[in-house]
């Protein structure tokens, strides 16, 4: 799986390139943005856009994604959710926990008004 | 000629690798959209097939890629049936239960567990049976016009 990424104001913009999160590549997909979070990225938004399909263990992943994060005092955002993920997202109840918006400039106000403690900077 | 002349059998054999999923998901959901046209119901479906086949290849087969799963589709006018054999090990489908997670809190979200949930919920039947000595999951989702209206997709 290709993740592309880059760095905007102090938030990481991760975009899947590919067209599936599934039981095949989730576990790679959650080490890859977990470990990102380990190496001090607490604001994160993630664009969806150029996925078509997501499996439970894609949810699982995000999911992880969501409490790692969230340990770590930062935030997260999902953006560009295909409406059958959403219509997914809305059946298992998460949600409920996940702030989704339609874009990335949605996104980043999402992350900006929530916060995300950034690691050794001084507000 | 015997038999209903408007069901098709489709069987498909292959390795128990998690690296089969997308090709073999994708195929069925191509074969599938013979009958149906909604996108919606065919991510259903497609979903709750990788569900399945992902238990066997974790569960049953202990993530061993060199075991063999056979996949049959049945394809009538009003119904898919989706019957996956496995040789592995008996597991239990253990039902997940959601009462934890309505009450939105992110700490008692659990990180994996929903497929029996997603499989329940898409599907119009769910059920393992034994045969010849291998492990069945039949999985059976209704196509008819007030089935797919019920399903649509809500935006």
């Amino acid at each position: 799986m290709e993740l592309e990424t880059r760095k905007e104001n102090e938030i990481l913009y991760v975009k899947p390139l590919g067209k599936r999160i599934d039981a095949s590549n989730s576990t790679f997909f959650k080490g890859a943005l977990v470990d990102f979070i380990v190496q001090g990225e607490n604001r994160i938004i993630l664009n969806l856009g150029s996925v078509e399909f997501i499996d439970s263990s894609g949810l699982g992943s995000i999911i992880t994604i969501l409490k790692t994060i969230s340990t770590s005092k930062g935030s997260f955002a999902l953006c560009e959710v295909n409406p059958m993920i959403m219509n997914l997202f809305s059946v298992t109840r998460v949600d409920k926990v996940l702030s989704i918006t339609s874009d990335e400039i949605q996104a980043r106000k999402i992350i900006l008004q929530n916060g995300g403690e950034l690691e050794g900077k001084n507000h | 000629m015997e038999g209903n002349l408007k069901e098709k059998t489709i069987k498909i054999i292959f390795k128990s690798s998690l690296d089969y999923l997308p090709l073999i998901s994708q195929a069925s959901r191509t074969i599938c959209s013979s009958l149906v046209n909604d996108g919606w119901i065919l991510y259903q479906l497609e979903l709750c097939l990788v569900e399945a086949i992902s238990n066997i290849i974790i569960h049953a087969y202990k993530n061993k890629n060199n075991k063999e799963i056979e996949l049959v589709l049945i394809l009538n006018p009003n119904s898919i049936v989706f019957k996956l054999y496995d040789s592995g090990a008996k597991y239990s489908y253990q039902e997940k239960t959601v009462a934890a997670e309505e009450n939105q809190d992110i700490a008692s979200f659990s990180e994996s567990g929903r497929g029996l949930l997603i499989m329940k919920k898409f599907m119009d039947d769910v059920k393992t049976i034994e045969e010849d000595g291998k492990n069945v999951i039949i999985l059976k989702k209704l196509i008819n016009k007030k089935n797919e209206i019920d399903d649509s997709l809500e935006c």
